[in-house]
């Protein structure tokens, strides 16, 4: 017995096939084996050497289980020799392979599992397929058919939306399946728009989750039909629904949804499929997550930080219990959040306008809407701009002080998402949705004020979330709760109750620009003028600082006179102008007293004046005056300098010269006493307000006692144009006032801020002794003379002649010990200023002779004078031959032959004849009419300062050609003696 | 591992156990017998058939996706058609990844799952565009330089799935996959000026050619892939010779796929279901199977399709299901007769 149980295992051992095969050997005999190549191309166990021979080759093993729908031949025609499926079948994610259907999947018969219980693609294919549809490309060897996704549903019969009301619906649609979608294979049912699973699904060939054929990570799936529901519609427009992709910010979307099934996309972003599920929702037919009821609970699980509307105004049930949405449900029937926020659609319509939030909020708070009471009439802070791109906004005075990481409030876009670089609209200040009361925002600046309005913070802290630069307002008297605590803005609110902000400007509502919360009642319309007018005026609660007296201009442009301005100027509006007019705001800030705003904010009592006067002024004087008149302060280390000069001379406010400033010392921006903001008493009377001036200190008494106007200077108060002169000096009119038509003053040739038209004060000046190349002068006399030469310009000539003592007799010297340098070429005969002589000014003392002519002459013409070298043996014509010129006596004319009193010099047409009748003294040569060579040149009768050629025609004109003879024998002495003294 | 002849083994086996049998086995014998023979089951080595010595150098994967065909430019750098991915991959003499170009689309420079590559003397590149039914020219670094449109006539678009380039004659050849035939473009105009054979399984009928290489005489040697041959036509397109025969034994066919030919115009030919690559005589007959004559062993491969020989007898085959090239030296080819 025992050898016989030997015996049959011993056997057994032999005959057990011991092969090693690429699958598991589980023989199953083949139900219709068919050796021909046709049928084993495909069945490789029925390959006559397997089958018929029963053996394996020199290649390949024996083989016997069924291998025909395994990958490996699949694959081996589907590698592109035959057809092309390795993409579709073998890359991308496709129908799950390998693997058993979850236990509680019932699969029909039809669908074979391999012998491990596991799908294969044999499970649903089957290279004796059958067609899926009318033709024949349609047959993929499918085991049945598959029309309208039927096979699918055969194994997934939950997932189809015709029977379950949980499910995307598998039906006709009113809108067509999207090309896009059909170009990544979606398929359509047999009806015209027809979905089915195959319209969203592919079981080979998807590229993304559960086989979509697009992603439902990014909500593209969904939106590709649902176009509607997609947060921009096809122009870019915003919609006012709920936005997808998007990473959550503010809303948190607790672990407890995501259990439920919520989806989020890659990175953590709201898609649609966070609050929807495709498949086996609870809660259709919009297939949510969570049930949707009439508190908006659904709403409030992710944000439930907006819960603290329930009790304010915006909770609509408190409101306007009876308002519906576009629904046409109140918040009764459809939740609080449903009165202004709908997930698919507008609840409310909205605004027109290109600010998304302001959109929003208009369509309540807009005329005719629910909460027209609050609607924002008037002016408004601005809206729908960029903060931070204003900056450089040239037409803007108030920007954003701060720095973008400095800002906590937040800025949108304008779509309406939070944006670090985005616009300000109305949610940047305010809170719609109220935010939770913050104990720590008591201690913010405000103090006892309520937040109210929705706002973020409590004012003032919200406004110096911008302004900061505004806030130095806090420690002067700009902040009425210290300076009139007991004054009222236009909404009747006292400066406690307003804020520091709010005593001036009120953000909704104002009917002026800068957004002035103070009654107007200077019928001003300057824009900003009238602001500070609002106070300071008489009965004003500012009346102590009002404008009397003469005020530096206003409402005028600079541009128009030739300044340069780097102080900001204004248009009307009140809107920065480059070629704006000065207004009040262009010298002061009103939020800062002090230039430096730490200074400011240190000083103890706002009461105490600067000792500068720099009140609110946006910079310091005198470099605020340099902003526009840089010209002006060329009078620095200059004679006019009072600190250089008279350090304790007082101005009208009391102040010396250093209290007051360069330029205080003699102008007062506000409330001077006279013309040109005249700082200084004046104590004597002028005609002309300019001379007035000069003279309130160049007098005996004044502080300029030692530069007097004494003895004879040159006219005044005349007009050069009676004179036939022209000039490009400035002429005044009587009050002052430049007039082309004017008369000379002070002013015409003197430029009171500057000591030398040439060169900059970079030195102490005031002790510089005045010469023609200084003393205030507008234009140099020395070594050109220019500034004479801009009236007489026939006179000019005599330059570098023989009479411009400069060439002539540079160590010569005036009457007031000035060589010709110093006193230019004109100043060595004529002096301006302080001449002893009235005729001409004449700066020589003059020397004995017939006439005053002849004695002018002779200054320099005689022994003791400086052309003693030149000095005629016979100077004079006889003088009881009274000539009569009539005819010649036209200035200008060729035969001009003046006549001259004797004792006045005036020109007359009876007279003796004198020096100047026969000689031009400015003008060397008559044909010439320039100036001379520079060098002394002996004369001939062709130049020597004759008005006329004498070798012919002077004298002969009343000598006829004996004049010739008469002169040898009138000029020579001996022939003479008896005529001459 | 391959077992020849296992029916006889067991015959014999089954002759021996009767005689032990006879011979009074003892539970001692039976004992050993079931350790011992189950061991003379193991699969005997390969015999009556030559091994080409294949000694595996490196294999090249680097992210490749179902590769399809491998081409060696003369100065050896490897071009690998990388379908799936819609690249051309290029590396260097030892594998090392020197460059790709291509991306999906139908762009210049574009490809839709390619197939089939060659590469003419002076190192252009010629790649068979299979979904957008065209051949596109590039240079040796993968600038694009011309296309070839193909039009068809036939049942169905174009399918070329791969492409042999004969400079003497100027012209290329494009296997069009689906509509059984071999279009002959002249590389000048790049007009199509002739089209070899048609569907069937006579003589120049295809059944679905794959791939082609050419000989020394610019022969052309396709696979013929439902046909389980390959055919060789002349550059004239006439018939010349079948190569191989359908089954699994030495010489014949299952799943040809790659056809290339060594320096002596032996025809080497992949099978990409048996896994083999067996050697053909220029005029056809069976010569030998790339293995491993140590062990006398047939060298296998995991779907071998596309197949290069270069004239340092190296064999590149690319194995598409594994991701892979695999490149090995063939030794003694060059001496063996």
């Amino acid at each position: 017995m025992k050898k016989a149980i030997y015996r049959i295992l011993f056997i057994v051992a032999l005959v057990i096939p011991f092969n090693l095969s690429y699958a598991e050997t589980t023989i199953t005999p083949p139900k219709n084996p068919n050796s021909a190549k046709a049928c084993a191309i495909c069945h490789y166990r029925w390959v006559d050497t397997f089958f018929i021979e029963g053996r394996g080759s020199d290649f390949v093993p024996y083989t016997s289980e069924k291998v025909v729908a395994t990958s490996e031949m699949c694959f081996s025609c589907h590698d592109g020799s035959v057809m092309d499926s390795r993409a579709r079948a073998y890359k991308t994610p496709q129908h799950k392979t390998d693997v058993p259907p979850p236990a509680h999947m019932k699969i029909p018969d039809i669908f074979p599992l391999d012998e491990q219980g596991k799908i294969q693609c044999a499970t649903c294919h089957t290279a004796h397929g059958v067609p899926s549809g009318p033709d024949s490309k349609d047959t993929i060897f499918m085991r049945t058919s598959n029309r309208n996704s039927a096979m699918c549903r055969m194994c997934h019969p939950n997932r189809g939306g015709e029977k379950m009301a949980d499910n995307h619906p598998l039906d006709v649609t009113t809108r067509p399946i999207p090309a896009g979608l059909m170009n990544l294979g979606a398929l359509s049912g047999d009806k015209k728009n027809q979905i089915i699973c195959q319209s969203c699904h592919a079981a080979h060939g998807a590229r993304n989750e559960h086989f979509l054929i697009k992603s439902g990570k990014d909500s593209s799936l969904c939106l590709a039909c649902h176009q509607d529901k997609n947060v921009f519609a096809p122009d870019g427009q915003k919609r006012p629904v709920h936005v997808v992709n998007v990473k959550p910010k503010t809303a948190q979307i607790p672990t407890d949804l995501v259990s439920r099934g919520a989806r989020l996309g890659d990175g953590g972003e709201l898609i649609c499929q966070t609050c929807h599920k495709v498949h086996n929702s609870k809660f259709g037919p919009q297939l949510l997550l969570i049930k949707k009821d009439d508190t908006s609970a659904f709403c409030l699980t992710c944000h439930a930080d907006k819960e603290y509307i329930a009790d304010t105004k915006h909770n609509l049930r408190l409101s306007a219990p009876n308002e519906k949405n576009l629904e046409g449900k109140t918040v009764a029937q459809a939740g609080v959040c449903s009165a202004c926020h709908l997930p698919h659609k507008a609840a409310r319509p909205l605004a027109a306008g290109a600010d998304f939030t302001a959109r929003l909020c208009m369509s309540c708070h807009g005329k005719g809407q629910v909460a027209q009471k609050s609607r924002l009439f008037g002016t408004t802070h601005p809206l729908s701009v960029y903060p931070f791109a204003n900056r450089e906004n040239d037409s803007v005075l108030t920007t954003i002080s701060v720095k973008p990481d400095e800002l906590t409030l937040p800025l949108y876009d304008n779509s309406g998402v939070r944006d670090r670089s985005g616009k300000m609209t109305c949610a940047t200040c305010h809170e719609t949705h109220r935010l939770p009361r913050d104990p720590a925002m008591a201690n913010l600046k405000g103090g006892t004020t309520p937040v109210k309005n929705f706002l973020r913070k409590r004012r003032p802290a919200l406004c110096e979330e911008c302004h900061r630069d505004k806030f130095a307002i806090e420690n002067s008297k700009h902040n009425l709760s210290k300076s009139a605590p007991s004054t009222r803005n236009i909404l009747n609110q006292l400066p406690s109750e307003s804020g520091l902000c709010g005593s001036c400007h009120m953000i909704h509502g104002s009917h002026r620009g800068f957004l002035w919360a103070r009654e107007i009642n200077s019928g001003d319309d300057a824009a900003t003028r009238s602001l500070c007018i609002t106070c300071h005026n008489a009965t004003g609660i500012a009346k102590q600082k009002v404008n009397k007296g003469y005020s530096h201009p206003i409402d005028i442009a600079p541009e128009e006179k030739g300044i340069a301005s780097l102080l900001p100027l204004f248009d009307a509006s009140g809107k920065l102008s480059k070629t704006g007019d000065i207004r009040c705001h262009t010298c002061h800030d009103p939020h800062r007293r002090q230039v430096d705003s730490a200074k400011s904010a240190q000083e103890k009592s706002p009461s105490e004046e600067s000792a500068n006067g720099n009140t609110f002024l946006r910079k310091s004087a005198p470099q605020i005056c340099g902003d526009c008149h840089q010209d002006k302060f060329y009078i620095a280390n200059s004679k006019h300098d009072l600190s250089k000069v008279a350090p304790e001379a007082k101005n009208l406010r009391n102040q010396t010269p250093l209290q007051a400033g360069l330029c205080g010392n003699c102008h007062l921006a506000h409330n001077a006493q006279k013309d040109f903001l005249w700082a200084r008493k004046i104590t004597t009377k002028s005609d002309n307000v300019v001379q007035g001036l000069c003279v309130d200190c160049h007098n005996e008494d004044g502080l300029a006692k030692k530069s007097l106007i004494q003895g004879y200077s040159h006219p005044m108060q005349n007009s050069p144009a009676e004179k036939g002169l022209s000039t490009t000096l400035p002429l005044f009119d009587q009050n002052g006032k430049p007039n082309e038509n004017g008369v000379i003053a002070c002013h015409t040739c003197h430029n009171p801020h500057r000591w030398d038209p040439l060169k900059s004060a970079a030195e102490n000046q005031s002790q510089d002794r005045g010469t023609a190349q200084n003393s205030f002068l507008r234009l140099a006399n020395s070594p050109e003379s220019s500034l004479c030469e801009n009236c007489h310009a026939e006179q000019a000539f005599v330059q570098k002649t023989d009479h411009d003592l400069i060439v002539s007799a540079p160590d010569s010297k005036n009457m007031i010990g000035q060589t010709p340098l110093e006193s230019g070429t004109c100043g060595a005969c004529h002096l301006v200023h302080n001449s002893r002589n009235r005729i001409k000014l004449w700066a020589q003392n003059l020397a004995g002779g017939g006439s005053i002519t002849e004695m002018m002459c002779y200054s320099c013409h005689s022994k003791q004078g400086s052309a003693h070298q030149k000095i005629p043996q016979i100077a004079s014509h006889p003088e009881d031959k009274l000539i009569i010129n009539l005819g010649r006596n036209t200035p200008g004319n060729m035969n001009y032959f003046p006549l001259f009193d004797e004792t006045s010099a005036k020109t007359v047409t009876v007279g003796n004849i004198s020096c100047p009748s026969c000689h031009n003294a400015h003008q060397w040569n008559r044909e010439q009419r320039s100036r001379g060579a520079g060098v002394v040149i002996e004369g001939t009768v062709d130049n020597s300062f004759l008005r006329d050629r004498s070798s012919d025609l002077l004298c002969k004109d009343c000598h006829g050609p004996e004049a010739l003879v008469k002169y040898l024998y009138f000029h020579d002495p001996i022939k003479r003696s008896g005529q001459t003294e | 591992m391959a077992n020849s002849s296992q029916t006889e083994w067991s015959k014999f086996i089954f002759t021996m156990a009767k005689r032990m049998t006879v011979l009074r086995t003892t539970r001692a014998t039976a004992f050993w017998g079931l350790l011992v023979i189950p061991l003379l089951f193991s699969v005997p080595p390969a015999h009556g058939i030559r091994l080409i010595d294949a000694k595996l150098l490196f294999e090249i994967s680097d992210h490749l996706s179902q590769p399809s065909d491998v081409a060696v430019s003369d100065d050896g750098r490897i071009y690998v058609v990388d379908g799936v991915n819609n690249k051309i991959r290029i590396f260097s003499q030892s594998g090392q990844a020197l460059a790709s170009f291509g991306a999906e689309g139908s762009g210049s420079g574009e490809f839709r799952n390619p197939l089939g590559i060659d590469i003419d003397r002076t190192g252009r590149v010629y790649i068979a565009d299979s979904g957008n039914h065209r051949v596109q020219i590039f240079d040796a670094d993968g600038n694009f330089i011309a296309v070839i449109v193909m039009q068809s006539n036939q049942t169905h678009p174009p399918d070329p799935t791969d492409v042999a380039v004969d400079e003497s004659r100027n012209r290329c050849y494009v296997v069009d996959n689906d509509n059984h035939q071999i279009l002959v473009y002249d590389l000048a105009t790049r007009k199509l000026i002739d089209a070899y054979g048609g569907p069937g399984s006579g003589k120049r009928a295809f059944r679905y050619p794959f791939l082609i290489a050419l000989d020394k005489a610019r022969y052309l040697y396709i696979v013929d892939v439902i046909n389980t041959r390959v055919q060789v036509l002349n550059p004239e397109g006439l018939f010349v010779n079948f190569i191989g025969a359908w089954g699994v034994e030495k010489g014949e066919f299952y799943r040809p796929k790659g056809v290339a030919l060594d320096k002596k115009d032996r025809i080497y030919v992949s099978d990409s279901y048996m896994g083999v690559i067996q050697i053909f005589d220029s005029t056809g007959e069976f010569y030998a199977a790339v293995g491993e004559p140590a062990k006398g062993v047939v060298k296998k491969f995991k779907t071998p399709v596309g197949i290069f020989l270069d004239h340092r007898d190296r064999l590149y085959v690319v194995e598409m299901f594994a991701n892979k090239v695999s490149v090995y030296h063939l030794a003694g080819i060059s001496k063996s007769n």
